[in-house]
């Protein structure tokens, strides 16, 4: 009994002996190509290009080491490979014929989709849903003209351009949409997706000269390129928005539509106002107006920055009293936390109205004109006039969804459908033709707390001009 | 037929957890709000309080005759020959399930993590160790239970507390969107999963003391519909009821989003580990199950050898059953509530009523 037992014993270990030289499935690191960035873009005939960015492991590697030598030109730590299917299932088999590894897709940072290709629909997309590879938490943008351009994108401070464009995201200047949150968007009837933009800068030169002499570039990652004084062929800035209405894209959101996206859909968590300092002109509320909000202070060739008079530029900059005289207005910068919007819709007869409250609280952190936070005035006056800033821009967006591309991109229809059901079952099925008759109030109350380090704005008192000074010599 | 040893109603209660839940976070979620949506969590607890009747009929049973199994019982109550019929369906009906598990398992395992691996390697390995399990006696079963439920229920409270930053609370609103009938839909679909409390009928008989059966179906009741509802509603409030739908393994996919600060991502792994180690238990206390009943129908003294046969068929079964995944969906949507309430049900309320109806009760024994 006992020894028929220990031959069965010896038998069955000898018969699992063969799984012990390796599993199926097994990939050794050596052996992958790991796959930093995809762009997806649309190919003549109906086809489709897809474009990895698949990191070489000596120059990763290689990486520290020049650091420290603080050698020359970064060398480029991936290669671009590209195919053509005619889906990207196709495509990738394509490319797996042109690298010397297998596909390794699951530590992709960021995907990209060109312009045509989204025109064409999101459908495309399914092989990033399905592949088991995939994650769903990777960051989605989208570009003007070909997305593959992207991947071009030089070395910087980060390697590829992944990590560039998810540390960018990072940094909160604008939305960000990863894979489920897209999914969410395209299949909730009641919402369109939009999807951040992805805008190649096409010359550092353009770019230092939209920043102007302001001092901000120390700031922005893409900035910083620029000021070791390296010249870079393209660069890359995410801003603007690509608005879908159901699952083809629709159109382009700019800058300050795309802000204003982002305030509506509550996405908005920090950021910086700018906006001509109340009292200072009375011209203030008019022009300055335009493109008084950037989202950030590292936000490099914001062309809302264009807006100031040339004769501004033109001057010197290192003597901002002389100049704030009249002709320019001086502006002041809020920075904002904890803001949160909160949307109700109202169902009156047939008619849906939308009242979107946004709340939060901010900091001054910048005033170039003459500013006394003892008159409380002012300081109710300049926070009006971002509110006003934030509201303009809300409305901006809502315009541009409800007039042009008929599309309900701030998800407002899922608001609708969560208040009141029984409505929407009357209207979800053309929910997109309906509301552009939807009409929204948008209320912001973003309270001024705090002035910083310093309370006045420093200089000589009455050296500048304007009524605020005379008001803050009066106390 | 009688086993040696007894468990705690504790390890009973855990055991009954084991039974159920390791399958249902995985295939359930997804199949749930394709019928209920946002009010997928109300459908699990809606089927909860469903389970409790059977509950109640298996410890009514208990009470009637402790000491005794299922398939001991059914003699008892139905007579020699009917009664033999009767523990056999119930023995067929475990059979069956196992299969399922055991498909649903290495299914799982193909698609989402080593597609290369043949399906049949994966069956064989879990139902090799499970063979060893079950062939340990009950005792065995439980204790590792012992060890895994802490893992299991740290791992539920990592992963969902995790996913927090993910979850938008308004996603579980419009409440009741389309009345409660889409809501008794998905009971219907979770059915399946809850009434396998039946199968503490079979090892409750060897629960010390008896009484304390009712405390055990209680509490592994609750915990039951305390993290699926959990699982359930974390998949809502994190993809929303559209999205959840299309995804083939919600509760996967919520380990898969878990990203705290950059550096604790892709926790998947933790899950899978737990998750096996859950069917692990689960597929052994099956098998144990069915070789127990197997043997008591057929009078013979011990159950032992049955088990490695039993798994082997059942390895073979679950290939066979179905041809693709579309398939255990289908079953799972469309069949299996139906099949299982009458043998998780109807059956054994049937039982309930003859004993009553006859006086029968074996409790001086």
């Amino acid at each position: 009994m006992i020894w028929y037992r220990r031959v069965l014993a010896v038998l069955l270990l000898v018969l699992g002996l063969p799984a012990l030289s390796g599993c199926w499935s097994r990939h050794e690191i050596e052996e992958l190509a790991i796959i930093m960035a995809v762009a997806l873009d649309s190919a003549p005939g109906g086809q489709v290009r897809l474009t990895t960015f698949i990191v070489i492991p000596r120059a990763v590697g290689g990486g520290p080491s020049m650091g420290g030598g603080g050698g020359g030109e970064p060398k480029k730590a991936g290669e671009v490979v590209s195919a053509v299917g005619s889906d990207f299932a196709q495509a990738t088999r394509r490319l797996e014929g042109q690298v010397p590894r297998r596909l390794f897709w699951a530590q992709n940072r960021v995907i990209i989709i060109g312009e045509d290709l989204a025109r064409r629909g999101l459908n495309y997309l399914d092989l990033f849903l399905r592949d088991r590879q995939m994650r769903l938490t990777t960051p989605i943008l989208i570009t003007r003209g070909e997305a593959r351009k992207v991947l071009d994108l030089p070395p910087g401070i980060e390697l590829n351009p992944g990590t560039i464009l998810t540390g960018i995201l990072r940094n909160r200047t604008t939305f960000k949409v990863e894979l489920k949150d897209l999914l969410a968007m395209w299949e909730a009837p009641g919402d369109n997706p939009a999807l951040p933009e992805v805008v190649m800068t096409p010359t550092p030169e353009q770019e230092s000269q939209e920043t102007g002499g302001e001092g901000r570039d120390a700031k922005g990652g893409g900035n910083e390129r620029g000021g070791k004084g390296k010249t870079q062929p393209e660069a890359v800035v995410i801003k603007g928005a690509g608005a879908f209405r159901y699952d083809r894209l629709a159109g382009w959101l700019d800058e300050k539509e795309a802000n204003g996206l982002m305030w509506l859909r509550g996405e908005v968590k920090e950021g910086v106002v700018t906006v001509p300092l109340p009292g200072t002109t009375g011209t203030g509320q008019g022009q300055g107006m335009a493109g008084g909000l950037s989202p950030t202070p590292g936000e490099g060739g914001s062309p809302g920055q264009g807006q100031k008079p040339g004769a501004e530029k033109g001057g010197s900059r290192d003597l901002p009293r002389a100049q704030t005289a009249l002709s320019a207005p001086a502006q002041a910068s809020v920075v904002f936390h904890r803001v949160s919007a909160k949307t109700r819709a109202r169902v009156q007869g047939q008619q849906v109205t939308f009242m979107v409250e946004i709340r939060g609280q901010g900091d001054l952190i910048e005033v170039t004109g003459n500013f006394n936070p003892d008159n409380l005035e002012q300081l109710l006056a300049l926070q009006e006039a971002v509110n006003k800033a934030i509201e303009e821009r809300a409305l901006l967006a809502l315009r541009k969804a409800q007039q042009e591309l008929q599309a309900d991109i701030f998800g407002f229809g899922e608001i609708l459908h969560r208040s009141n059901p029984r409505y929407w079952h009357q209207v979800q099925d053309y929910w997109n033709e309906e509301f552009p008759r939807a009409r929204v109030q948008v209320q912001v109350e973003l309270q001024l707390r705090r002035t910083g380090m310093t309370s006045r704005t420093p200089g000589r008192v009455g050296a500048v001009g304007g009524k605020v000074s005379t008001q803050g010599t009066a106390r | 037929m009688r086993e040696e040893g007894y468990i705690s109603p504790r390890q009973a209660s855990v055991l009954l957890w084991f039974a159920i839940l390791p399958t249902a976070i995985l295939f359930l979620p997804a199949l749930l709000t394709l019928r209920a949506r946002q009010d997928s969590w109300l459908a699990v607890i809606l089927a909860t309080l469903a389970a409790g009747i059977p509950a109640l009929v298996i410890y009514l049973l208990a009470l009637r005759f402790p000491h005794y199994t299922l398939f001991q019982y059914c003699e008892l109550i139905l007579g020699h020959l009917a009664g033999k019929i009767v523990a056999m369906v119930f023995v067929l009906a475990f059979f069956l399930l196992n299969a399922v598990v055991i498909r649903e398992f290495s299914e799982f395992l193909t698609t989402a993590v080593m597609p290369e691996t043949p399906f049949l390697f994966f069956a064989c390995s879990i139902v090799a160790v499970a063979v060893y399990a079950a062939r340990n006696g009950l005792e065995v079963i439980a204790r590792c239970t012992d060890f895994i439920m802490p893992l299991l229920v740290a791992f539920f409270v990592v992963i969902l507390l995790f996913a927090t930053p993910e979850m938008s609370l308004r996603n579980i609103l419009p409440f009741l969107e389309n009345g409660i009938r889409p809501v008794l839909g998905g009971s219907l679909i979770t059915w399946p999963f809850m009434g396998q409390v039946i199968i503490l009928a079979t090892y409750g008989a060897f629960v010390n003391p008896p009484r304390s059966l009712g405390w055990s179906l209680i509490t592994g009741l609750l915990g039951i519909a305390f993290f699926l509802g959990l699982v359930t509603m974390g998949v809502i409030l994190v993809f929303g009821a559209c999205e959840a739908t299309s995804l083939t393994f919600a509760g996967y996919n919520l380990a898969r989003v878990v990203s705290l600060g950059q550096f604790l991502e892709r926790i998947e792994v933790l899950f899978l580990a737990i998750w096996v180690a859950g069917v692990f238990i689960k597929i052994a206390l099956n098998l144990y199950v069915v070789a127990l009943g197997l043997a008591t129908v057929t009078g013979l003294k011990e159950y032992r050898p049955l088990v490695a046969p039993l798994g082997a068929l059942n390895v073979a079964l679950a290939a066979y059953m179905y041809r693709n995944i579309s398939e255990i969906r289908q079953d799972l949507l469309t069949v299996e509530p139906g099949w299982t309430l009458t043998w998780q049900f109807i059956l054994p309320l049937l039982l309930l009523l003859v004993a009553w109806v006859r006086g029968q009760r074996r409790t001086g024994a």
